[in-house]
This record gives structure tokens, sequence and C-alpha cells, in this order.
């Protein structure tokens, strides 16, 4: 067992007052990171590279590395208090955590994100140890085919999250498509829907149209309703901190999503949002009660933390086996080693593992500082929910603009972020539901272009010449099918019933 | 087939523009004088997204293919004929009565005064910079809400500017605003 | 309510003196140029490759020099945002702008209107010649193979790399012409994840750059666009020993602009900083291997070069 003597090796690095600090300091910061709109992981990592330029190559990377861990379990914080994802795969947390909150359990909301989040991350690093190698040499054998056929089957999760109003989830999802196809083709350089202006040749950036729709549509909604002065607001719960037994209940969905996630992660360009609309997915449909899915099932909560936290370990897996960065966060550690003189990649074992095995170390042990200064924080932020709604209102407002600023220092962004709160809200209030436009928005590219990418490489019938791309396609059709019938069935014993 | 092309034009399409947005008010104003009226924003909202769809759609038949198999308008013409099909299937729905009646409205003066609070707020910040225009804005917003406590308003505000101060100048070197008028005084 | 206003004052007036620091220090004895800090616009976010060869440049000029670079990053459009910026500029020196070739090939594909001579080209520091790249498992690995590969499958050959229209593809296309072969050139959405692609042997090749090879040992370059060997890669051929001519400068360059009418005082006192980063240890230590050639073409002749690749790009449209 080489590995867990490199391991340990890896273990001894971290006793030192350096990584030590570098570890806390990482997941604090990455918490923060992730709770705060706008800053996404990738974006937090970025920020935090020219800070590491003077620090020992390892410890810089155990920062970064604890930064990107944590923001990912981070964007759960808000999304649960405040129904505003800090992170866009934190936007499927919200399902089931902002519910939780309004009745009163936003203790279990977070607590549950939190230890799913831990086991989540701990599962992934677990496989992206041992497993590494194996699993790289599958992700680089993804054909664009497939990679079509996984985006159809992450939109098909739209047909379950809309139930009743499944026309107004899929028609949100087609508007979500379409705002993705606005600035410049990538594969053949036409400007589309640009009119005109070259701020969108990069189309609507995905995290400021997050904040909007999120953030800035509750606000809207909430000073509408304005009932602010009166009417008792529902006070946190303290008997709603979950127990031991209330986490093993949720043993399978944690483990399951953890694999789904971890595995997710290892294709480039998937990512940590697509695990976890499938992962909640998956959860729902095995689920006794898939009825309870988007009401405050803790169920729900579990499964998306646990497949977003798993995907960082997944998303390591061809950069490090490989030298290939498997998502935005990645390219960025590229980066920060190249600094360093150090090349990502399958060498990198060899001639530095103490680099590699001490930030394998680093990842567990970060999953478990994590879950401390989660557990001391949880108090904190569920004080969140006690501020006043007058005070609150405007200060979600404040940290939205400075949010959707902070993604490309562009007011363009901030006011496309308006504006799609404004179209938010409206689409809310007839019973549109938000979060299928931001699923669209983030398959949009993944699927239009590898469509087009697998045409030009065989023809429109690789679709159906591919087995992987075949079984992916028949399992869409079944998760389309199946909650659709589900919904005709219902709505017709309801007729019957009347 | 000209005709297509002469919308795909800037002058054509501003045309084409022009007359959806007759049609719209047209449509707008027989449903609220008609029997409909309560169901009104069921029917409207479709037929924006429609008329979305088609604007979008003339844009989409015009786009350049230089010769490859799958051209850029494909895969977004794709998403607006399930546009189409998806809101026309919402306007039958909500024209024959099947949704649910339009919900209530709530305080839209206040919803409209805080939009418009928001876009003066982002139009100053880039003349008086971030922190001075922050202060005010969230002062003001506190105080629209009918909050009067003003030790809490005036701490949250000043510790807001200074928490993004550190948080996004300093460690994160968030550049922000720093208002045009102010640099032009001070540098 | 009047405690309250004065506060409020007094907040106005801290966040004021807050951003107005750095405008107060550097005036005085400091030489003309520079008396206040430098932007450095990078066209890319932070954490990119960009991003990081400007914070390099300006960790090392600190050496030399006690004027302040302060990065700024101006992401969008694939640099048109940045250049946009920098063009509304004054020209006094106190703006910078790390450019790459790619800049001026996206001027050409954007129908931008801005002309490349609105900068004053002045620095060229790098060289990065393209080159052809194969997957040592696939068993097709030298050119020689390549182009067997190709002529057996007439045009379906699949070549991977970043999107369409940009430097590699071009180059990609004068390669194919240059040496009588035909291909289909596959788009990805970034060269990371062509490279992905090919290490699948999803196609046979990749265009890009010898040095992104380097810690890969699945990889292989099967011939570079340069006039010689490189140092770096003694084993690779270049296009003309493979009897392929006209392939000898096919590179990506990277360096730095400014606003052009920019006073000769201030370029030269950039020459001179350039020339010191050139030279320096830690700059060629950590480029040199990397396979780029560290140069240092000052403003006419880089001028020259950026004017050619323009009309290159305008003529090929």
């Amino acid at each position: 067992m080489e590995i867990l003597s490199n391991f340990f090796m890896g273990l001894g690095y971290l006793i030192n007052i350096q990584p030590a600090i570098a570890i806390v300091a990482g997941v604090i910061l990455g918490i923060m990171v992730g709770a705060m709109p706008g800053l996404s992981p990738s974006m937090g990592v970025a920020l935090l590279v020219p800070f590491t330029y003077n620090l020992q190559p390892h410890v810089a990377l155990i920062l970064l590395i604890s930064i990107y861990i944590a923001s990912e379990y981070g964007g759960s914080i808000t999304a649960v208090t405040i129904n505003t994802p800090g992170t866009p795969s934190a936007v499927v947390t919200a399902f089931d955590g902002y519910p939780l909150t309004k009745q009163g359990k936003a203790g279990t909301g977070l607590g549950v994100s939190l230890v799913a989040s831990t086991i989540g991350g701990i599962i992934g690093t677990i496989i992206l140890i041992f497993f590494s190698v194996p699993l790289a040499r599958l992700a680089v054998r993804m054909h664009p085919a497939e990679y079509f056929a996984l985006a159809i089957f992450g939109l098909t999760t739209v047909a379950s999250l809309g139930g009743k109003n499944w026309i107004k989830a899929f028609l949100a999802a087609m508007l979500g498509l379409l705002i993705n196809t606005i600035g410049i083709d990538p594969i053949s350089g036409v400007k589309r829907f640009t009119f005109g202006t070259y701020k969108l040749f990069d189309g609507f950036p995905l995290i400021p149209a997050l904040i909007g729709l999120f953030a800035l549509s509750e606000v809207f909604t909430r000073i509408e309703e304005y009932k602010l002065e009166k009417g008792k607001e529902t006070k946190f719960d303290k008997k709603h901190w979950p127990s031991f037994m209330d986490y093993w209940k949720l043993k399978f969905a944690i483990i399951r999503s953890s694999i789904l996630g971890t595995l997710i992660g290892i294709f480039p360009g998937a990512g940590a949002t697509i695990a976890s609309f499938l992962s909640y997915d998956l959860a729902k449909k095995v689920s006794k009660t898939p009825e309870s899915f988007g009401t405050g099932n803790p169920e729900g909560v579990a499964a998306a933390e646990a497949a977003n936290s798993s995907s960082v370990g997944g998303a390591l897996v061809p950069l490090l086996a490989l030298g290939i960065p498997g998502s935005a966060s990645t390219a960025v550690l590229v980066g920060a080693l190249m600094i360093h003189d150090l090349v990502p990649g399958p060498l990198l074992f060899v001639e530095r593992p103490d680099i590699v095995y001490s930030l394998f170390a680093a990842l567990m042990v970060a999953n478990f500082v994590m879950l401390i200064l989660g557990l001391f924080g949880a108090r904190l932020w569920i004080k969140v929910t006690v501020i006043p709604k007058k005070v609150l209102l405007p200060a979600i407002l404040a940290i939205s603009i400075i949010g959707s600023f902070a993604v490309n220092y562009s007011f363009f962004d901030v006011a496309a972020c308006l504006g799609f709160g404004i179209a938010g809200w409206v689409l809310k209030k007839y019973g549109f539901p938000v979060a299928p436009i931001v699923l669209g928005m983030v398959l949009g590219k993944l699927a239009e272009q590898n469509f087009r990418r697998a045409v030009i490489m065989g023809g429109y019938k690789i679709f159906f010449t591919r087995p992987a791309s075949v079984i992916l396609l028949l399992l869409a059709l079944l998760s389309l099918g199946v909650p659709l019938y589900q919904t005709y069935k219902a709505g017709k014993k309801e007729k019957a019933g009347v | 087939m000209k005709l297509i092309e002469y919308f795909g034009t800037d002058s054509g399409l501003l045309i084409f523009i022009a007359v959806l947005v007759v049609v719209f008010a047209a449509i707008t104003f027989l449903i609220i004088k008609s029997s409909k009226k309560a169901y009104a924003g069921r029917i409207i909202i479709p037929v924006l997204f429609i008329e979305l769809a088609l604007a979008f759609g003339i844009v989409t038949l015009n786009f350049p293919n230089k010769g490859d198999e799958v051209g850029p308008g494909v895969v977004p013409g794709l998403w607006l004929i399930a546009i189409l099909i998806f809101s026309t299937l919402l306007l039958i729905k909500g024209t024959l009565g099947n949704e649910e009646k339009d919900p209530p409205w709530g305080h839209m003066k206040k919803v409209a005064a805080f939009i418009v609070m928001t876009i003066l707020y982002i139009i100053i910040m880039q003349y008086i910079g971030y922190y001075i225009s922050t202060v005010i804005y969230l002062i003001l917003g506190m105080y629209y809400l009918s909050y009067r406590n003003w030790i809490v308003m005036i701490s949250i505000a000043a510790g807001w500017v200074v928490f993004s101060y550190f948080a996004f100048y300093r460690l994160l070197y968030v550049p922000l605003p720093k208002g045009m008028l102010l640099e032009r005084i001070f540098g | 309510m009047k405690k309250a206003l004065a506060v409020l004052l007094l907040i106005a007036i801290a966040s004021v003196s807050v951003f107005a620091e750095g405008d107060a220090e550097g005036t005085g004895t400091a030489p003309a140029f520079p008396t206040k800090p430098i932007k450095l616009v990078v066209y890319t976010g932070p954490g990119g490759a960009g991003d990081i060869l400007s914070r390099k440049f300006v960790d090392i000029a600190s050496k030399y020099t006690d004027a302040t670079f302060v990065v700024e990053n101006k992401a969008g459009a694939g640099g048109i945002v940045a250049m946009e910026y920098v063009a509304a500029t004054k020209p006094d020196g106190y703006t910078l702008m790390y450019m790459t070739k790619s800049n001026v090939s996206k001027l050409v594909t954007t129908d931008s209107e801005l002309d490349p001579m609105t900068f004053d080209w002045i620095a060229q520091m790098q060289i990065d010649p393209e080159a052809v790249i194969t997957n040592n498992k696939s068993g097709i690995v030298t050119w020689e193979e390549v182009v067997a590969d190709a002529k057996a499958k007439n045009g379906s050959q699949l070549w991977l790399g970043p999107a369409a229209g940009g430097l590699d593809h071009v180059t990609a296309q004068m390669i194919w012409k240059a040496a009588g072969i035909e291909g289909t050139w596959v788009p990805f959405a970034s060269g990371g994840k062509a490279k992905a692609a090919l290490l699948g042997e999803q196609g046979i090749t990749y265009t890009g750059n010898p040095g992104e090879i380097i810690g890969k040992p699945d990889f292989s370059v099967a011939a570079v666009c340069t006039a010689e060997r490189l140092p770096q890669f003694p084993d690779v051929p270049t296009f003309k020993e493979l009897g392929v001519e006209g392939l000898e400068n096919e590179v990506m360059w990277r360096g730095f602009a400014v606003k052009a009418g920019t006073s000769d005082d201030i370029i030269a006192w950039y020459d001179d900083i350039f020339e010191k980063v050139t030279n320096d240890p830690d700059w060629i230590a950590t480029y040199a291997p990397q396979g780029n050639m560290l140069v240092h073409v000052t403003k006419d002749d880089f001028n020259k070069i950026v004017q050619a690749d323009y009309d290159a790009y305008k003529a090929a449209r």
C-alpha cells in the first residue's frame, strides 16, 4: 500500500505551522467566498492566486485547494438562509433548503448541508486518491456525442423539477438555453444576437444572471408582499438541529450522490452544477415520497450538497492524472502551479510526490476543518434568519450589486443582474420556476457545442452508433417520460376525484 | 425569403420589432377590455414569449452559414421552435381558462421605487464612487421600508462598506469604482 | 437626526480619504516618469496564462524600478473589452496593456473598428512557435504517419484544437495547404479540452504550442513551425526539414502595448525595463523551459510585425 504510506507522508507535511494556517485560512476564506453571491469557487481561487506568489509551493496549493473545497459548501449557506445561492451548484440546495428555513428549520438545512458536503468531499477525495488513473483514462474517452447526451440527460431533470407546471418549467429552460446562445458562436465564430455591441460578444454571464434570478427576484417578491412590519417572522427553532439519527437516515442519499458527483466531476466541462441537478433528480426518483421534494426534504439538501462537494475530487482527477483541468477552478490551479514552476500531470507524481500527497492530505484535512468551523459558524449564520427583513432586504440588494460587479468588474453585468432580477420576479409571480433558466444557461454551451462537434466528427448518425451515447439518451428519455406520465396520472386521478 | 432577408437588416429588424410591439399592445388592450381580464397575465406572458421567439427567429434565419454541416443557426432555431410550441400550449391553456386566475398585485409602488432606487444607485456609483453611494443606498433602502433605528442603520451601512473595502478591495483586488467625479477632483 | 448626518458625513470623508491615498504618493523628487502607479491591463481573468505572465513581469520589474504596477483584469470578448478600454485612455504611458497575437486576430474576426495602430506596440517579449502534437499511443505519432493517415482518410482526418478562426485553426489550414493534405478542424471550447480529446484518441492531431506537452509524456510533437529546431526540443523536426516549405515562422507572440502617441521618453523608459526583464534569470528560468523563445523586440519593429499580422488576417478573410 504505497499510496497509503505516501498519504501519511503527505499528512506529515501538514503538521507544520504554515500549512496548518493555510488550511484554516483557506477554509474560512472559501466559506466566505462561497457564501458571497457573485464570488464563485473558481473566482475565489483565481482572486487568491496572486496572493500565493510568495508562499512555498505546497503551502500555496494547500491554501487554494482549501478555498476550492470550502467554497462549494459555502454556497449552500446563503441558499438555505436567504434563498440566494452563493454558487451556481447551490441553486439545487435552495430547492429544499430555503423551504426548511421558511418553516423555521434553518438548523436542519444548514446542518445537513454541512455534513453532506463534508462526507461528499471525503468520498470524492478517496476516489481521487485511489482511482484517478483509470478514471482519467475513462474521462478522455468521453466523446462529444456522449457529452451531448449527458447534457440532454441533465435537461430532462426539468420534467421532474417542474411537476404539474412542467410546461412552464420547460419554457423557462428553453429561455435559459436561448440566452446561452447569445454571443460569438465558438464553433463558427459568427456573432449571434449581439445587436452590434461588443459587450454581448461573451453573452450574458451566468453569475449575475443567477444572482438576479434568485436573490433580487426574492427581494422584490418580499417587498411586494410587504408584510414586514406585522406578522411574526418564523423564528429559528433550536430543536431543529439534526441529531445523529437524522443524519444516519440520509446515509444512502449522501453516499449515492457523492459517488455520482465525483463521477460527473471527472468529465472536463460537466461540473458541479450538473452533478447537483442530476443527483437531486435521482434522489427524488428513488424516494418513496417524491412529492415532499421541494417542500423542505432534508434528503434534497443532502443530495445536492454531497454531489457538488464530491465533484471537487472528481475535477482534480484529470488535472493530476493527465494535466488537463476538469473545471474552471482547476484551470486556475494549473496557473497557480505554473507560477511555482510545477507542471500538473502524471510526471508530478514522480518528480514531486511531496506536492501531490500533501495536496491529497490537505483535501482530506480541509474537509474536517470545514466540518468543525462549519458547526461553529452555523450558530452564527442562523442569526441571519432573525435579522429584521427591513434591514435584510436592502442588504441583500447591496450584496447582489457588488457580487455581480465582482465577476468582471463591469457595470454591464450589474445592469444585467438587475434585469434578470425583474424578469425573475415577474416570471415567479406567474408560476414559472427560475431554476430551469439557470440549468439551461449552464447546459446550453455543453449541449450545443458537443452536438455540433459530434456531427463534424462523425455525422448525425454518431449519436446512435456509440453505445454510451445511446444508453445516455435512453436514460434521458426515461427520465423525461416517467415524471410526465406520473403527472398525467395524478392529474387524471384528481379530476376523477372531483 | 426576400422579406426575411429584409427583416434581417438593421432597419428591417426595427420595423419588425415595431410591428411586434403594436401587435402586443393591441392584444393587451383587447384582453383588458374583454371578459378574460382576470387571466390577462396568463395570456400576455406567452404572447410576449412568442413575439420574442419570432424576433430572435428572424435574426437566426439571417445568420451566415459558412458551409458547416450544422451552422450557427441550427441549435438556436431548435430552442426557438421549442419556445414557440410551449408558449402556444400555455396560451391555449390561458385562453381556455384552464389556468388559475392572475395572482393579486401587492405593493407594486414599493417594488417600483426599489427598482428605480437601484438603477439610480448603479448610475450614481460611477460618479461618486462605491463607498458613499452604498452608504446612502443602504440607509435610504431601510428607511423606505420604514425602519427607523438610526444606530442600526448607520452601523450596518458603514460596516458593510468597511467589510467590502477589506474583503473585496484589499483581499480580492476587486477595483471597486472610485467615482469619476472624485477621481477628477483628487487625481 | 443631526447626529446621524454628522456620522454619515464622517463616513463619507473617511471613505474619500481611503481611495485618495494612492494618488498622493510618488510626487516630488521622483524622475519625470512615472510619478504615479502604472495600470497594467490584462485581457484575461485572474489566474489565466496572460494574467500570470503579467504578474510575473510586474514581480521581476520591481527589482529594477521603484515604479508601481497595478494589474487590472478586463476580461471579455477575447480582449476587445480591454482594448477598447485602453484605446479610450490618454497616451500618457500610465496604461500598459498585455497583448498577444490573438488580440490582433480578434480585431479582424469580430470586425472591430479599432485599428491595431491605435496602440504603440512597444515590446514583444515571447515567441511561441506553433506545432502539431500527436498522441503517443495512437500509432500515428510522427509527421510522416500523420500525412499517410490523412491521405488514406481523404479529408476526414480530425484535427483538434481551440475555436474556429483562431490562430491555431489558421495555422492548421496553412499546414494543410503547404503539405498538400486535407483535414477536418474540430473546434473545442479550450485547448485543454482538445488535448483531452486527443488523449482519448478522438482525433489524430492537436495544433498548439510545444510547451503545452511538457510534463505530459502521453504527447509528442510531430513537427514545429520554426526555421531551426528548438533548443528545448532537440528531437523535434521542423517542417522545413520534413520538406514542407513556407511554415518557418508561424508563431504565437506575447508582448505589451501602450496607447499610440505616447512620448519617446516614456517609451525609452519602458525599453529599459523590458530589456532588464528579458535578461533577468528568473524570467528566463520560468519561461525558457516552457518552450518559448524569449526576445525583446522594440516599438518600430514590433509595430511592423503587428501590421503585417493584421494585414495577413484581413487578407485571409
